[in-house]
């Protein structure tokens, strides 16, 4: 069964300057009782501040807000890399993390290389990855460049390339950060299908936009944060 | 009531992280090694290449300087320099491996002992390169074969869960304060110096044995380097290894246990 439960979700984020990370600061903190430099734990931002919300199987969820409004941190969140300050976060469901498409590939490797990089991270086995790798290469249409270095790619093509791995093995959850549009006019029409597709096959979908009306189009609810909260929660049809 | 299950399922499901992230840190590590050498035409043979001649030159200086002779000297120093390497290679890189893997921290949910493990066998790769010299030097210097040599396997995967143990204390430390980087990197300095790779143990003076004895780098090397030059090694040397082990894992799994959370929110 896939679903998102978060009970009172509080994430703080640390604030280290130069000084405060340094060995030394933290002895004279402790040599000096830790009055002056306040609070033992330092400066903190609350980036997720004491959210409560459920999501159900079959959800599309849109996240909107201003920028520094905790649509990211949340998504780091439910990605399992932020663990929770206080409260509870409970996902269950594979997760696929579509926060940065091109994670893990690198310049050097060929584009066949970067495909089991990049599959390895999302922890798929090369079996699986042999499998649908011919279905990623034609997808892609690299054609005889993935046996080149991607630093002979230009940006669209490296960028089709991750997406075309990205969006090859179905999940429970999908993670996106802003709607993907890659490749020219051709390709991304062509991309926009398979998108949808993919995520058709998922259960739970997250989408952190600034882009209204995209959200309007793929969403049945719209959360809005602003200041680490949820400020308005609308479903839609 | 505590719930031991419970409570340790932090350090249980970094610990089993090991083998079900095989595939992962096992390709990255090698992919890091493949970066590294990309577009050089003997890869990574550079590295045996560049100790090779530095084992060399500075073995056979050494035993002029020491009036050892060469036979002696050079399987010594070869044995000890390259184990050194491994290990002070994989605690300088363990200092800074969250920060240099923390587009992968920041992004996936991954077990820090994975990380641990990619940069570790990134250095094991390259210490079995550097084992090739090894290889040569007794070839030509050497007593030939002995079951002694049996001994090196035990002792390498000693050092090497001494060697995981000690990068994820470092990792921690050192991702949340900087500074211990560059102390880590004054003190290995340091310590090369004090233990017996180019000198040899025997002539430092009885009352300054301690100087030897405490020093668990020169157990490591010895566990490697006697049944290499055709001795058994001395019970000394795994009791000291092994409670080495002991006490780090204690402060491993506590710090694993406390800090795993924190090491995405200080990078």
């Amino acid at each position: 069964m896939t679903f998102i439960k978060a009970e009172n979700l509080t994430i703080y984020y640390p604030i280290f300057g130069s000084s405060s990370r340094s060995l030394k600061k933290t002895l004279v903190r402790a040599a000096t009782g830790g009055k002056i430099a306040g609070d033992a734990r330092g400066i903190s931002i609350c980036a997720i501040d004491n959210i409560s919300f459920s999501v159900a199987a079959g959800e599309r969820i849109g996240l909107v807000g201003h920028n520094g409004a905790g649509k990211s941190t949340l998504l780091r969140a439910l990605a399992g890399v932020y663990k929770p300050a206080a409260g509870s976060l409970n996902v269950q469901g594979r997760i696929a993390s579509l926060l940065d498409i091109s994670l893990g590939m690198d310049e050097e490797f060929t584009g066949y290389e970067n495909i089991f990089m990049r599959c390895v991270l999302m922890g798929i086995g090369k079996a699986e990855v042999k499998k649908h790798i011919d279905d990623i290469i034609a997808f892609s249409e690299l054609g005889d460049y993935i046996g080149m270095p991607m630093r002979m790619y230009s940006t669209g093509m490296a960028m089709r390339l991750a997406f075309s791995i990205c969006t090859t093995f179905p999940s429970d959850i999908i993670l996106m950060d802003e709607w993907m549009a890659v490749g020219d006019a051709d390709f991304s029409k062509k991309a926009e299908v398979r998108l949808l597709d993919f995520i058709k096959k998922s259960s739970i979908l997250v989408l952190a936009s600034h882009n209204i009306e995209q959200v309007q189009k793929i969403c049945t609810r719209v959360l809005t944060m602003e200041h680490g909260r949820i400020i308005d929660d609308r479903t839609q049809q | 009531m505590l719930n031991p299950m419970k409570y340790y399922s932090d350090i249980v499901e970094e610990l089993t992280a090991i083998i079900r992230y095989f595939p992962m840190w096992s390709l990255l590590g090698w992919y890091d090694i493949k970066q590294r050498y990309r577009r050089s035409f003997i890869g990574p043979f550079w590295i045996t290449i560049s100790t090779g001649i530095m084992v060399g030159s500075i073995g056979l200086m050494f035993s002029v300087i020491f009036k050892a002779p060469v036979r002696e000297f050079l399987p010594y120093f070869a044995v000890g320099q390259i184990m050194w390497l491994l290990m002070s290679t994989q605690l300088n890189d363990a200092c800074l491996m969250f920060f240099q893997y923390q587009s992968v921290i920041k992004q996936i949910s991954v077990p820090l002992s994975v990380h641990v493990m990619r940069k570790l066998w990134y250095n094991f790769i390259l210490f079995l390169h550097n084992f090739l010299i090894i290889i040569i030097v007794l070839a030509i210097f050497g007593k030939g074969f002995s079951w002694q040599l049996l001994y090196v396997l035990p002792a390498i995967a000693l050092i090497m869960i001494l060697l995981f143990m000690l990068s994820v204390i470092l990792g921690i430390v050192c991702t949340r304060f900087r500074d211990i980087t560059q102390i880590v990197a004054v003190l290995l300095q340091l310590i090369y110096f004090f233990t017996p790779i180019f000198w040899m143990r025997k002539i430092l003076p009885d009352k300054h044995a301690w100087v030897t004895d405490f020093n668990p780098f020169f157990h490591m090397i010895e566990l490697i380097r006697a049944p290499l030059l055709g001795n058994t090694p001395a019970v000394d040397h795994w009791l000291f290894l092994l409670a080495s082990i002991l006490v780090s894992s204690i402060v491993t799994l506590y710090f694993l246990k406390r800090f795993r959370h924190r090491v995405p929110y200080w990078l």
